[in-house]
Parts: C-alpha cells; structure tokens; sequence
C-alpha cells in the first residue's frame, strides 16, 4: 500500500469485511435500474441478427433465402448506425443492451443472441459500418463454432475469439470497461479497488449478482481477511512443504476454516461458473490483494496448492463433456434413388393388383388349424395335446368355420392315413371331429367323404376305415343324402370278414370303448352297412348292437326268405349272428347268395324243427316249409316228412293243413343229394 | 462412452432380471457380472472416469442431465429396485468385484417392498457388504431440502434433463415400452424355466401399443443399442410387434386385429428361447447343423404357445409362418396343403426390416434405404401387399430417424411424407451442427420442398453388410 495514505486511510485501506464476517452487511443491492425499452431501430437490428443466426444458417451464401435474410440483416444494421461508425451490442446481466435501452434476455428476439454471447464470457459486439452480408455471415460462425466448442471444454481456459472479419468484434468481459452507472469503483469503499482493474466484474455491492458472482464476492473477502496477516516464515515454509496440504503448513496464520472456505469457494467456483476466464481473473484479483502484503510469492504459492489440493480431490463431473459427433460412414447404395423407386412402385402396382384382404382371420384361422394337425406329427406332450385340443375346439367350434378350414383338416387327416400314421391318426380324430360334432355335425359326415375320396388304395382305405365307423357309431349327420349313400357304399367296398385287426381297431376306439351306439347307424337298410355290422356283431358292442339290428332286420323286408327267417328267431339272439350275416349279405338281391342258402336251409330246417305247436298256425310258416323244400337237401327230408307225418295221438296231424300239403309238396322237390345244388335260386 | 454407459445399466436390469429367475450361482447371472465388471474396470482405470453413476427419476435413467432412452425401456427392473431403495440413482466405483455386482443383483431381486427411507437402505447395503455402492439421494426440487420428490422435483428434473427431439416426443410412451420389453424379458425367461408364459399380460401390452400407435408413427426402437444378445432378441420382439401395429393399422385393419398384430409380434420368436445360447447367439454365421436347429425355432414356439394355452390363430400363424416366404421357400419346411395367412406374412415384413436395421452387438444398423433395396429386390420373398404396407407406414425413412439434408442441416423424421423418400421433418441442427433450441426447431415437408432432400440417414456406425452377411441376418432374424 503506498505511503502516502494517512493512517486512517490505511486502517481504511485495511477495511473490508471482517473473515467470517456476515456479509450481509455490505450492500446487496444497487437501487433499481431502469431498462428503457429498445428503441425500434434497434429492436429491428437483434431480430435480423437472430434470422441471421436461425433462416440465414439453413441455406448457403448465394441461395436466395440467405440472400433474402442477410439482406434484411444489412438493412437493419444500417438503420441502427444513425451515421455512428459502429453499432454496439452489450451483453448485460439482464440481456442485450443496445442504444441505451435494453431486450430482455427471455425476449425472443434476444435470447439466441445472448445464449451465443454470454457463455463465451463477451461483454460486447461491435458491428462497424462498413459490414458486408458475408462479414456478419463470417463472424456469426466463428461464434458459434467457439460455442461449439466450449462443448467440448474440460479444462479452464481464457476464452479468446479469433477469425473474427474486421468489420464485427467481440470484447470479452475482462477487458470490457463497464460505463454504466452504478458500476465501477468509486462507489465502493474497499480500499482495495484502486489496485483492481476498473474493467472488471461488477461490484457485487452494487447491482444484484446470480449465484456465481456471490461467491466471487465472497471469496474475495477471505482473501481480503487474509491479508491482515503473514510473514516470511510462512513462505520459506510453503515453499519446503512440497505435498503437504496448505493447512498444515499455515496453522493459525490462516485458520483451518479459512483454508477450507477458500477450497470449497474454488470447488464451487469451478463446479458452478462455467466461466474459465472469470475464475482466472478472479484468483489473479486475490493475489493481486495479498501481493500488498508484499508477499507475492507467498500468495503465488498459496493459490498453487490450494489448487492442486482441489483437483486432486476433485469429485465433479465435468460440466460440459464433449458430445459425440455421429461417426457417419458413407453408405453404398446399388440402386440410385430413382431405381429403388421404381421397384418400390413396382411392389405398389402388385400389391394393387392383388384381391383386397377383407377377410384377415379367416386365412389365419386355417393356417392355424393346419399348424395344430401338423404339431402332432410329432408326438407332443401330454400338456402339448391338451394345448392343441383346446385350440383346435375353438377354431373348428367357430362360427366362421368355412370349406377352407375343412379342407386342411381333411389334407391333413389324408396324410395321416396315406402313410400309415396311425397314432397321430388317433390323436388328430380325437381333436377334430368332436367340436364339428358339437358345433357343426352335418359337416363332419362330408369332411370323412372327401378324406375317403383322397385316398387311394385298399391299404389306405383299410387304414381309415375303424375312423370312420367309429365316428358312424358317436353319431353322423347329412344334408345331402347322396353323400351318405356315398360313404356307407364305400365303407361297405372293405372286405371284413375275419378282420380281427380291424376289429381291435375298432375296439380301441370311443364308441367301442365307451359303448356309443348311434342310432342313426339303423336308419339305412342294413344290408347297405354289411361290414360294419358284421363286425359290431362280434365286438364287445353287440349286445347293444344285435337287438337293434335285429329289429331292423325285422322292419326292412328286404328278402322273403330273409322275412320268414327273422319270423322264425322272434328275438334277437346271438346265437344266430350267422343267419344275420346271412340275412345281410343276401340284402335285397334277388338270387339267392350262397351263404344264404346254407344258412336259411340249416335255420329253417332247425327252426320248423323247434317250432311249438301254438306257432304252427302263424303265416310264415307255410312259407318257410316252401323254401326249406326249395333250399334244402336230403337231410331236410326228414323235417319235411314229420309235418306231414306227425299225429298227436295218433289220430290227429300235429300240423296243420296247409304246413302238411306244404311240406309235401316240399318233398317232392326237395333235392335227393346230400349236396345242395348250386342252381341260382330265385324267389 | 455413452454408449458404454448404456450398455452398462442394461447389463444391470438384466441381472436383476436373471437372478429372479435363478440362483447367485447360476452361469447367466455370473455371465452377466463378469461383463459388468469387465466393461466397468477399463473404464474406470483409463482415468477418463472416476465412477460409473446414474440417476433414475420418474421410470427414467438420467445420465448428467441426459435422458437415456435406450437403458430407461430395457431398465424397468432396476428402476424399480431404485423406486423401492427411496434412491435417485447409483455409484459404483472401483474396486468392485463380480462377487459385488451378483449380490447387488440379488438385493435387487430380492427387494420386493419400499423399504422405510434412504437411511435404511443404505443400511441394507452395507448389512449385504455393498456399502461402497452409493446410493444417490433422490432429485428434489430446488430449494425444497428433503421433499424426497414430488411434482416440484419432477418439474425441476423435467426442465433441467436435456431432451432432444426424440427423447421428448418418447418420453410419454416411456412407459408403454418399458412394459412391453419387460413382458417379453420375463417370457423368454419363463421359458428358460419351462415354466409358464403369461399370455394375458402379452395380449393386453399388445392393446396398450396399438392405443400409443394411435397417436402416430414413431419408431423408437430403432434407437436401441444392445449390449448383449439377450437384450437384442428382447427388444426384437418388440420392434416387431410395434412395426406390426404400424403396418397393420396402414391396411385398414381393426383395432381388435392391431391387437393381435402386436401380440403376434411379441411372440413370435418364443421359439429361440428354446434354442441353445450358443447357436442364437454365436456372432458369426452358423454351420449347416446350427442353421438346421436354428431354423426349429418358428415350430418350437408354435408349440409352446400351443402348450400354454394360446388359441389365437393369428399368433399362433405368426409364430409358425414367419420365416416362410411369399415363394413357399423358407422354414419349417410344410406339406403341400398348407398355406400361409396374411398375418404371417406380416410380421415376416416386419421381421426381416428389424433384423435388417437394428443395432445389434457385432452388427452395426443398416440404413434403411440400403434395407428397402434388399427386400424389394428379393423377389418372391415378401407379399407385396405387406412389403408395399411397411413402405406406407415409414417411408424410406421411419419416423425418428435421424437425417441429414442436401444443406447439411441434420433433421429428424416426424411422419412419412407423400413420396416414401420425402418424410415430414424437424430440423434440430444448422449446417453446422449447431443444435436449435426445441421452440425454434422448423418443421419442413419435404415433399413440398424440390431443393430440399434426405442425403443420409444418421447413425453412429450405420454399417454395410455384404450380401451373404445379409442373408445371414435375415435368416437368423
């Protein structure tokens, strides 16, 4: 401090705020300035600059909409220079100052300009009256390229815009000389002002100050309260320290606290004010200030530790880390756009071409049926096949079940029996037959045609055929009895007879295994059903199954003798299943099959044989008399004679008249041979 | 970095996920820690960063005032187990052991309740030996010391998290996506359990997206960056599903069928999760046995459904049919008699363009452009409608791509335009690669703009894949 202050501006000089002092007691606050609205010129001026920065940047130099707004720009610059050699722009806490009045920072016509300027620590730009459209041009993309690349700042720096055109300038804050009332030094009563450039952060006693400039303000005054004290010895002490932390070193000269406030005020400087430079000034500001203890070096090493103490320690992130530019590698394309259009259109026009698809489901749900049929190709899982029966009872149980969905069900089944799958036969019958017999039963009978129909030979048929009848027997309907006659006629065309294969078949199956005997089955002359019946007669159904067929056989009429035969057996009776099948094979043919000439001869012979007394009398008697005469041979003669022959008492014939002239003239036919003639017998 | 940030919170749900399913033990969850800890420790050592942290706010990760997109749909997890700790976020640093990082996955999965407040769950860490995994403080607005949240943090944090075009546009399906990824990650594990998948929960996230689809076209996913194939086959399936509600909705189709468009494409590829790890996710292309398991996947998934229950013939159809082409070719191999449905061959569309542009690890995305050559010029591949459907709904360009004008300015795609290579677009950057601020982004139609064009699709690495490569990809989508 020079000697020519009196003591008490010394001890004024010594002033400021106590360490640690509440420093709430310095004025916060500068009286409220006013902020005259911009005048309209110049209001003008910081919209064309704002196109400049936004529409002038989308189009290169020379397109017209460049031209258009760098037009407008020169235009503006030109009405705000009122015949002065520059028009300045300053850069205020509050936003854009210009000609004395002031845009908001939040004003839209302000703001971008101001984001651009502000971070880069620039207290002005000068726009000088000799601009061209591409000066501005040039001066706004150094400006942003630097902001661009404060970005990528990871360290403090002086901030310093170079490549400016000479026509527009920048001044950054620290050398800006502030000319506002209300600023500057002589309004403060620090003694230390007049070591402090003038040109500087403003006196935070004086107007109000964001975060960043508080601390300043209060880092500063420790710095003030630092220089009350210090001596050589701290130097020499400093200077031998090497890594020992700056507190240790200092002890009661500089308090613990103080040490720690500076670092904390360091730390929070850097972690909060983005503005290296500020910073920089800043701690040269306090060195400054301590150098007037004439301890330069002590100060210079103070700070130097303090520092490398803080990064040492330091636990912020970087503010601003640099982003990644995309890394764009270049693209080869085979086609030009113009060739990939063509097939893009290409794609439209067939696409346009197809039939419109209305109907999405319906599709899916036939896919989907024929992925179920085709999952069990593969013996699936017991939790699998309840998946898939599930699934299949929904779809086929819908009511939009349509030819389509069949037909996969019928390719599928097809399949199965084409080559001999006969497990997954079971399974895929199991799973598709009964919600069509539940929800459409009259398309099952056409769906086991046409799976019949694919088929192509006696072993595939033979395959199939337990499937069908069993679904015979859990109940078929028709709608076209065409298509009925149709498959019964083709089941019938399976030669069965000891087939007991076929009948294990028929036996594993649910109509068998769970006594299922539709009624339907008799519904059709039975002789059309031949097979089947056969079979049935001797499977594990045929008590339920004789009865019924008997009754038939009674009802039909289709053959005389088959007529006079039924007559005779009056009930039904397993023991003459082989009449039954007699009686099924003749049908209504009117040559008499071999079978049933064998047959009818040994019942009729056996029957008349039997037959009590109170029978005799019955209509078909006669009848069978006449055919046992027509059919039988030398050992029916016999039974021929005792009717004619046989008194009760002796006295009386035990047959009546008709049966004896019958019977002989039966004898009299009646071949003489052991051996029926094989003639072709007719009614 | 970033991207390495990225893949490290994912790598995190992802464990949390594993360890659900399984024990400490168990090779996935020690699979997943090695590579946590094996990312972490380089990076970390190499000085550029002291201390991998991130915040997680409002179902969201938030990374120094950046919204990740990416980690915050396929995070949901451990969002939820930062929810539960009362926490804002999580530091790691070194050292940090696998040992460390698996039982952090077990507190995670363990952790089923809100615990008390802060204090205790830092006590649970250091009780469970991770006291030197930090747990961040949760966001609170300014100057509300201790609120612990509220509307007041939300607004603060909302304001204050950086949000580029994508990400503020995304942010309200944050949570549609979040569900949908969460679905398929704990289906595929399911199945990994042979245990049972939750169809309902995939039918009903699949009615949610077409709801969000309804306010138009954007497809976020292709934003995904995949540390692992895990991951990538999860968020597959939801790309898929979401470009099938997108293509299904340009055909016209109900809202019942968008529907089961998206379910179908949530679960068409259950199937890989019955496929052995080291064929679905071996990097480089596989041998002809390999490719024969491989190509199960399409019927074991079918089955799977099946066994659970699935009656949809459209999901069902989807499952099955999408890897067979339009020309029949194609897997599984089908008798004559059967025949594909339209549903299939919409998600094969959707299918094949995800595989095609997604970034997965080893393969960069390919742009899009380059994908349309590829699929058009397969002739016979694709029904026409539906390939002519997927260049409707997205243009050449899907909404949320990143672009890069004739001018140099980089803009992003908000909708198709009227021609497929002229989409609707907002300009986020100037010639220079100076960001606008989001009220002053222009909004420009190409295809009212004769100077303007698309020159390039934006994307770190946008990778060029050669033909066999190609086929490749789209035979293992």
């Amino acid at each position: 401090m020079s000697e020519s202050l009196s003591k008490t501006d010394q001890e004024e000089a010594h002033a400021g705020p106590e360490l640690g002092s509440d420093l709430t007691d310095a004025p916060q606050e500068s009286p409220a300035v006013d902020s005259p609205p911009l005048a309209a010129e110049h209001e003008q001026l910081l919209i064309a600059l704002d196109r400049m920065l936004t529409t002038g940047s989308y189009y290169p130099p020379g397109h017209a909409q460049y031209v258009a707004v760098a037009d407008q720009c020169a235009d503006a610059v030109a009405g705000a220079l009122h015949g002065l050699a520059c028009v300045e722009i300053e850069v205020t806490t509050e936003g854009l100052a210009v000609g004395g009045g002031v845009a908001e920072k939040s004003n839209r016509c302000a703001q971008r300009l101001y984001e651009l300027l502000e971070p880069l620590n620039q207290a002005l730009l000068e726009i000088h009256a000799d601009v061209t459209t591409e000066d501005l041009h040039e001066a706004l993309s150094v400006l942003k390229h630097n902001h661009k690349q404060l970005a990528g700042t990871r360290d403090y720096q002086e901030i310093e815009i170079e490549g400016m055109p000479q026509t527009v300038s920048v001044t950054g804050r620290s050398l800006y000389v502030r000319t506002k009332t209300g600023n500057g030094p002589e309004q403060t009563s620090s003694p230390l002002n007049e070591y402090f450039d003038p040109n500087t952060i403003p006196d935070a006693a004086l107007v109000p100050t964001p975060e960043g400039q508080m601390m300043e303000r209060e880092f500063l005054a420790v710095i003030q309260g630092l220089m009350k004290a210090g001596n050589a010895a701290h130097l020499d002490a400093l200077r031998d320290a090497g890594d020992t932390p700056v507190a240790e070193i200092l002890g009661t000269w500089v308090p613990d606290f103080a040490i720690k406030s500076i670092k904390d005020m360091l730390n929070a400087l850097e972690e909060t004010n983005s503005d290296a430079s500020m910073l920089h000034h800043l701690v040269g500001h306090a060195q400054t200030a301590l150098q007037l203890t004439g301890d330069p070096l002590l100060v210079e090493l103070i700070f130097e530790k303090l520092r490398k103490e803080n990064k040492a320690s330091k636990k912020s992130q970087p503010l601003l880390e640099k982003r990644p530019k995309p890394v764009r590698k270049a693209t080869t394309f085979t086609l030009s756009r113009a060739e990939l259009r063509s097939l893009i259109d290409d794609v439209y026009t067939e696409a346009d071409t197809l039939e419109p698809l209305e109907d999405i489901v319906a599709p899916a749900r036939a896919d989907a049926i024929g992925i179920c049929l085709q999952v069990l190709n593969v013996a699936p899982s017991d939790e699998l096949s309840a998946g898939i029966t599930t699934s299949l009872e929904v779809m086929l149980s819908s009511e939009h079940l349509n030819e389509v969905d069949l037909q996969v069900a019928v390719d599928a089944l097809i399949d199965v029996f084409k080559y001999d799958k006969l497990e997954t036969a079971e399974a895929m019958v199991s799973m598709v037959c009964p919600p069509l017999r539940h929800a459409h039963r009259a398309k099952l009978g056409p769906l086991w045609l046409n799976v019949w129909n694919g088929l192509a030979s006696a072993q595939q048929y033979e395959r199939a055929w337990p499937f069908v009848v069993n679904e015979l027997l859990m109940g078929m309907w028709w709608e076209d009895p065409r298509e009925k006659i149709a498959l019964y006629n083709a089941l019938s065309s399976v030669h069965v007879a000891d087939r007991t294969d076929l009948l294990i078949r028929l036996e594993n199956l649910p109509a068998l295994k769970e006594k299922i005997l539709a009624k339907e089955l008799f519904h059709v002359p039975a002789p059309l059903l031949y097979g089947v019946h056969q079979l049935l007669m001797m499977s594990s159904l045929t008590d339920l199954h004789g009865p019924l067929m008997h009754q038939r056989l009674e009802y039909q009429k289709a053959h005389p003798l088959a007529t006079i035969l039924m007559n005779g057996f009056a009930e039904y009776n397993h023991a003459h299943r082989q009449a039954y099948q007699a009686i099924l094979i003749q049908g209504v043919s009117e040559k008499i099959a071999p079978e049933m000439q064998d047959v009818a001869t040994r019942h009729l012979k056996g029957t008349l044989n039997r037959l009590p007394a109170e029978r005799r009398e019955e209509p078909w008697v006669t009848e069978a008399i006449r055919w046992l005469g027509k059919l039988g041979t030398a050992k029916t003669r016999p039974v021929l004679k005792k009717i004619v022959s046989d008194k009760k008492f002796l006295l009386f014939p035990e047959w009546p008249a008709a049966c004896r002239n019958a019977a002989s003239d039966a004898l009299a036919g009646v071949n003489t041979s052991d051996e029926r003639d094989r003639h072709d017998f007719h009614r | 970095m970033e991207q390495q940030f990225s893949d490290l919170i994912i790598l995190l749900a992802s464990g949390i996920n594993q360890r659900r399913m399984y024990f400490d033990n168990h090779p996935k969850v020690r699979s997943i820690s090695a590579e946590f800890v094996g990312t972490l420790k380089p990076m970390l050592e190499s000085g550029v960063q002291n201390e991998f942290t991130f915040g997680v706010h409002g179902s969201k990760f938030i990374r120094e005032g950046k919204f990740l997109v990416g980690p915050s749909i396929a995070g949901r997890s451990l969002i939820e187990f930062a929810d539960r700790l009362g926490c804002g976020g999580f530091v790691f640093r070194l050292p940090l052991t696998r040992n460390d990082v698996i039982n952090f996955f077990s507190l995670g999965a363990a952790t089923k309740e809100e615990l008390e407040d802060l204090t205790a769950a830092r006590k649970l860490f250091a009780e469970s030996g991770l006291g030197h995994i930090e747990l961040a403080s949760p966001f609170t607005a300014e100057g509300d010391e201790g609120s612990g949240g509220g509307d007041g943090a939300d607004s603060a944090v909302q304001e204050g998290v950086e949000m580029d075009f994508m990400a503020a546009d995304f942010a309200p399906l944050l949570q549609v996506y979040q569900a949908l990824y969460e679905t398929v990650a704990t289906n595929n594990l399911a199945l990994n359990g042979d245990n049972r998948i939750d169809l309902d929960e995939a039918r009903a996230r699949g009615a949610e997206l077409v709801a969000v689809s309804d306010q138009g076209a954007l497809d976020v996913m292709q934003f995904m960056r995949y540390p692992d194939f895990d991951s990538y086959t999860i968020g597959h399936s939801v790309r898929v599903a979401a470009l099938g509600a997108l293509l299904a909705r340009e055909l016209g189709w109900s809202h019942e069928l968008q529907n089961e468009i998206a379910t179908a494409g949530l679960l068409h590829d259950l199937g890989k999760g019955k496929v052995p790890d080291e064929i679905l996710f071996k990097p480089g292309r596989l041998n002809d046995d390999e490719r024969s398991v491989m190509e199960t996947h399409p019927v074991l998934g079918a089955r799977v459904l099946l066994a659970n229950g699935e009656t949809s013939p459209i999901v069902l159809s989807a499952a099955w049919g999408h890897h067979l082409r339009e020309d029949g070719r194609g897997y599984p191999v089908m008798p004559e008699w059967f025949t594909r449905s339209s549903a299939a061959a919409l998600i094969h569309v959707c299918d094949v363009f995800e595989a095609l542009t997604a970034a997965r690890p080893y393969k960069r995305p390919m742009d899009p452009r380059r994908a349309y050559e590829i699929m058009v010029a397969d002739k016979g591949a694709f029904h026409p409608a539906m390939l002519a459907a997927l260049v409707r709904a997205l243009g050449l360009y899907p909404p949320g791509s990143e672009v890069l004008l004739s001018d140099q300015r980089r803009a992003v795609v908000v909708a198709k335009g009227e021609l497929p290579e002229r989409p609707q677009v907002r300009v986020t950057h100037d010639a220079e690669g100076f960001p606008l601020s989001r009220s002053e982004q222009p909004a420009i139609n190409l295809s009212g703009s004769s100077d303007l064009e698309v020159i390039e699709f934006v994307s770190v690495g946008v990778e060029q894949l050669g033909e066999a490569e190609t086929e490749g990809v789209i035979q293992n989508a």
